[in-house]
C-alpha cells in the first residue's frame, strides 16, 4: 500500500493548498479596511464612537445611528454594533473587544429583551472576525467547535459567512436605514396576543454576561444604559421578569423601560417584537421626553 | 449517517484504512458490517427489512437455479417480486392509497375513517427492493448467474456508498466485481478523489444554497409573484440536479476508492434536446432499470404507436409512484409520460415539416434544449410543492403573471450566491462534452490538481454547511 504512495505530490498538494488558503484568507481580511459595515470598521481601527449601541435585531431596527446622533444634538458620534440573534454573552465580547481597542466610549446603551434568552447561534456568521477577536473565537471554540476546528484547518472558511459578503457589499453601498416597513395585520396581531405565554426565559450565561457588562462600567467609568423596547403582546410576567432584571443590573444602572408603553399601537409594530419605521418615530420622540438624549444618570 | 456529515468522514476515514487491509472473505465481511453501521446509525430497525429482502432474494435465486419447471420458477419469482413490493407497500405505499381511498370514498358521500398505519419511511428502501428484485428477475431470465456465496450477495445489496440513495447497480454489473480484491492504485483513488470533491460541490455549493432561496417560495406561494416563482422553479431543477448528482458522484466516487465501477447516473441532463435523451441522462439506473423491467416487458414500441403511449405513460406514472406516495410525485411522473408521447408526435408527423425550413433546421438544438428545460421545470413545481394546490397556485400566478415585479430575491447573497453556481455547473457540463478539453484536462496532472484545489477553496469559501439530508434519501 506505501510503495506507490505519491507523497511528494501530496505534499505538494496540501502546501499549496495552505498557502492560497492563508493567501485568499489575508486578502477577504482585507476587505474589511474599506467596509462600512460597522463591526467590521470595529476591528479594523476606524470604529470609534462616543455612544455604542448593543441588542439583537431589536437593538439593530429600533436605533438607527443618524437619528441617535441627532437627538444627540450632534455631540456625540454614534455606533450601533447590535446583531440580528445575538445574545447578551456575544454583546459583552464585542464591547470588551472595543474597549480594548478604542479605550471605554462615553455611553453603551444595551437593549436586553429577547437577546437575554437568546443562544450564541448569531455568532457562527461572525466567524470571519475570529481572527480579530480571541472573545469571537472562543465562543465559537465552546459552542461550536467542529466549526472553530474547520476554521483553523481552512481559513477561508472562517470567512464563508453572509457577514462576510455583507461586509463586501458595504465596501461599494453605505449602511442603509435599518428601520422596518410595514404593518402587521389584525389576523397576526391577534395570534400573537393568543401565542404570548411566558416572557423570555434569561439564560444563565446572559446573565452573568450582563453582569460583567455592568462590572466593565463601573471599572472604566463609562455610563451604561439599558433598554426595553416596545413588545406588542401583553404577558402576564413580565413584572417578575422586570425585577430579574433589576437583580441583574443593580440600582445604579438605568433601566428605560418600553416594553408595555401605552403609546404604542399595532399600527407602529412591523411583527410582534419589532416596531416599524412610525413606532422607531414614536419611541425616538418618547426617549428624547424622558430625557434619554441628556448626558448623565437618569433622576 | 449523512456524506456532508463529520460522523461520515470519520467513518470513512477508518473504513478505509481497514478496508485496503484486509483480503478476500474478510474484506467483504468487513464491508458488510460497515455497511450495516452505516445504515444503522440511522435506525437499527430498518436493518431487518433489507436483511429479508438479502435473504428472500438470496434462497428465491439459488431456488431458480435448481428448477426447471417453467411454473414453479415463475412462483418463486411471484415470491420475490411480492415479498419486495410487499415491504415496499406496507411502508411506503400503504398509508398514501388508504387516505385516497378515504378522500374518494367522502367525496361521494361517505364518510369512513379508515386506519392508517403511520409507519416510518425507511430510507433507501425504493432503491434496495428495486436492487435485490433485478437480481432474481435477471436469474429468472438467465441474463445474471446465481451467486451462491450469501457473504457476497449480502455485501451486494448493502454496500454503503449506493445502499441508501443509488445509484441502483445491478446485480450482474457488482457481483463479479465482488469477487476479487482491489488493490490500492493511487491513481484510481484520485479520479474517485476528483469525483467525490465535484459531487461536494453540487451538494454543498449548488443544492444547499438555491435550497435556501427555493424553500420559502414553495412553502408560502402567496407571499410572491410570478418572476418569484419562476426563478425558484428554475432554482429548484438546479438544486435537485446539484442534490442526486451530487450524491451519485460520491457514491460512485467512494465506490470507485474501493476499486468497483458503479457506472455513471447523471449525464449532464439539462442539456438533452428531447425527453428520450433526458431520460437517458437523468437518474440513469433508474430509467434503465424501469426500461429493462417495465417498459420492454410491457411491449416497449413495438405494438404501434397507441401501444407504446399507452406503456409510456404506465411506466411513468410508476416512476412518478416510485419517487413517492404522494399526488405531487404521480403528476410529475405523469406529466413526464405525456411529454414522451407529445414528442413521439411531433417527431413523427410535426418534425418532417419543419425539417424543410432551413433556417429552423439550424436553431433546432438550441430550441429544443429549451423547450425540453422549461417543461422539465414546469414538471418539477409538482414535484417539489407539498401538495397539488400548492403546485397548482405556483403555476397559476406564474402564467397569470400575478404580482410580477415584486421582490424575487429572499437573500440577495444566497440568490448571487446560487447564479454563480449554476454559471460554475453549467460551464463544466458544457466543457465536459467536449472531448479534446476533457483529453487535454485528463493528460494534464497538473491542471487537474490545480482544479481540484480551487474547487477545495471555493467548497470552503462558499459551500453551505448545514448537513442537509439529502432529497432522495426519502425515496
Amino acid at each position: 500500500m506505501r510503495a506507490n504512495f505519491p507523497f511528494k505530490f501530496i505534499l505538494i498538494f496540501v502546501l499549496v493548498f495552505i498557502a492560497g488558503d492563508r493567501l485568499f484568507a489575508h486578502i477577504a481580511g482585507i476587505a474589511f479596511k474599506y467596509s462600512c459595515l460597522p463591526e467590521a470598521k470595529m476591528y479594523s481601527g476606524r470604529g470609534k464612537a462616543d455612544v455604542l449601541v448593543f441588542g439583537d435585531s431589536r437593538g439593530y431596527r429600533h436605533f438607527p445611528v443618524m437619528s441617535l446622533e441627532k437627538g444627540f444634538k450632534g455631540r456625540f458620534k454614534v455606533s450601533n454594533l447590535s446583531l440580528i440573534g445575538a445574545s447578551i454573552e456575544g454583546m459583552e465580547a464585542r464591547l470588551f473587544d472595543y474597549v480594548e481597542i478604542y479605550g471605554p466610549p462615553k455611553m453603551v446603551i444595551v437593549e436586553s429583551t429577547s437577546s437575554l434568552s437568546s443562544y450564541n447561534e448569531a455568532f457562527k456568521e461572525q466567524r470571519c472576525f475570529m481572527l480579530y477577536s480571541k472573545r469571537i473565537g472562543r465562543i465559537i471554540k465552546n459552542d461550536y467547535p467542529v466549526l472553530y476546528y474547520a476554521g483553523k484547518v481552512s481559513n477561508l472558511f472562517n470567512y464563508n459567512s453572509v457577514t462576510f459578503l455583507n461586509a463586501l457589499h458595504k465596501i461599494v453601498i453605505p449602511e442603509p436605514e435599518l428601520t422596518l416597513k410595514g404593518v402587521i395585520s389584525e389576523k397576526n396581531a391577534e395570534n400573537v396576543q393568543k401565542r404570548a405565554k411566558s416572557f423570555y426565559k434569561i439564560t444563565n450565561d446572559n446573565k452573568k454576561a450582563l453582569k460583567r457588562i455592568v462590572e466593565l462600567s463601573r471599572e472604566k467609568g463609562f455610563e451604561l444604559r439599558i433598554v426595553l423596547a416596545p413588545l406588542l403582546p401583553k404577558y402576564n410576567d413580565y413584572k417578575q421578569w422586570k425585577r430579574s432584571l433589576e437583580g441583574i443590573i443593580g440600582k445604579d444602572v438605568s433601566l428605560w423601560e418600553y416594553v408595555s408603553n401605552n403609546s404604542f399601537v399595532r399600527e407602529h409594530f412591523y411583527n410582534h417584537n419589532h416596531l416599524n419605521k412610525d413606532g422607531v418615530k414614536v419611541l425616538l420622540k418618547i426617549l428624547e421626553q424622558d430625557g434619554f438624549f441628556r448626558q448623565g444618570k437618569r433622576t | 449517517m449523512l456524506f456532508n456529515s463529520i460522523t461520515f468522514l470519520v467513518f470513512a476515514l477508518i473504513f478505509f484504512t481497514v478496508y485496503f487491509h484486509l483480503k478476500g472473505k474478510s474484506r467483504l465481511l468487513f464491508s458488510l458490517v460497515a455497511s450495516n453501521i452505516f445504515y444503522g446509525w440511522w435506525d437499527y430497525r430498518f436493518l431487518t427489512l433489507i436483511w429479508i429482502s438479502t435473504l428472500t432474494d438470496y434462497f428465491v435465486a439459488l431456488k431458480l437455479e435448481r428448477l426447471s419447471e417453467q411454473g414453479l420458477r415463475k412462483k418463486y419469482l411471484a415470491l420475490s417480486i411480492c415479498v419486495n413490493l410487499g415491504i415496499l407497500g406496507i411502508f411506503k405505499y400503504f398509508d398514501f392509497f388508504i387516505s385516497s381511498f378515504s378522500n374518494l370514498l367522502s367525496t361521494a358521500g361517505l364518510n369512513a375513517s379508515l386506519p392508517l398505519l403511520k409507519l416510518t419511511l425507511p430510507i433507501g428502501i425504493s432503491f434496495y427492493t428495486f436492487q435485490t428484485m433485478s437480481y432474481t428477475i435477471d436469474v429468472y431470465r438467465g441474463k445474471c448467474e446465481t451467486e451462491k456465496d450469501l457473504l457476497r450477495f449480502a455485501t451486494y445489496v448493502s454496500l454503503f456508498p449506493q445502499l441508501v440513495a443509488g445509484p441502483i447497480v445491478r446485480a450482474k454489473s457488482l457481483l463479479p466485481q465482488l469477487k476479487y480484491d482491489h488493490d490500492v492504485n493511487w491513481k484510481r483513488i484520485a479520479g474517485a478523489i476528483e469525483m467525490i470533491a465535484w459531487g461536494f460541490f453540487l451538494k454543498l455549493c449548488l443544492a444547499d444554497t438555491l435550497a435556501m432561496e427555493v424553500g420559502p417560495k414553495f412553502d408560502s406561494p402567496d407571499g410572491y409573484g410570478a418572476l418569484s416563482h419562476m426563478m425558484s422553479a428554475v432554482f429548484f431543477s438546479f438544486q435537485i440536479y446539484g442534490d442526486f448528482a451530487g450524491y451519485s458522484l460520491i457514491a460512485i466516487g467512494l465506490g470507485r476508492v474501493m476499486g468497483f465501477d458503479f457506472g455513471i447516473n447523471f449525464n449532464r441532463p439539462y442539456f438533452s434536446k428531447s425527453f428520450n435523451e433526458f431520460w437517458q441522462r437523468w437518474h440513469i439506473s433508474l430509467s434503465s432499470w424501469l426500461r429493462d423491467y417495465l417498459y420492454i416487458p410491457l411491449g416497449g414500441n413495438r405494438n404501434g404507436t397507441i401501444n407504446t403511449a399507452r406503456n409510456l405513460v404506465i411506466v411513468m406514472f410508476l416512476g412518478g409512484l416510485w419517487h413517492g406516495a404522494a399526488w405531487t410525485f404521480i403528476i410529475w411522473g405523469m406529466l413526464h409520460g405525456v411529454y414522451l408521447v407529445l414528442q413521439n408526435i411531433v417527431k413523427n408527423y410535426v418534425m418532417p415539416v419543419i425539417a424543410r425550413w432551413g433556417y429552423v433546421k439550424e436553431i433546432l438544438p438550441a430550441l429544443s434544449i429549451v423547450i425540453v428545460f422549461f417543461l422539465t421545470v414546469i414538471a418539477w413545481i409538482f414535484f417539489r410543492a407539498k401538495d397539488v394546490g400548492t403546485a397548482w397556485d405556483i403555476i397559476t400566478i406564474i402564467f397569470t403573471g400575478k404580482n410580477i415585479y415584486s421582490s424575487i430575491v429572499e437573500n440577495k447573497f444566497v440568490f448571487l450566491k446560487g447564479i454563480f453556481f449554476i454559471l460554475i455547473t453549467l460551464a463544466v457540463d458544457l466543457l465536459s462534452m467536449n472531448g479534446r478539453v476533457m483529453n487535454y484536462y485528463y493528460s494534464n496532472t497538473y491542471l487537474r490538481a490545480g482544479c481540484f484545489i480551487v474547487l477545495l477553496w471555493t467548497i470552503s469559501f462558499l459551500g453551505t454547511f448545514n448537513e442537509s439530508i439529502f432529497i432522495y434519501f426519502q425515496f
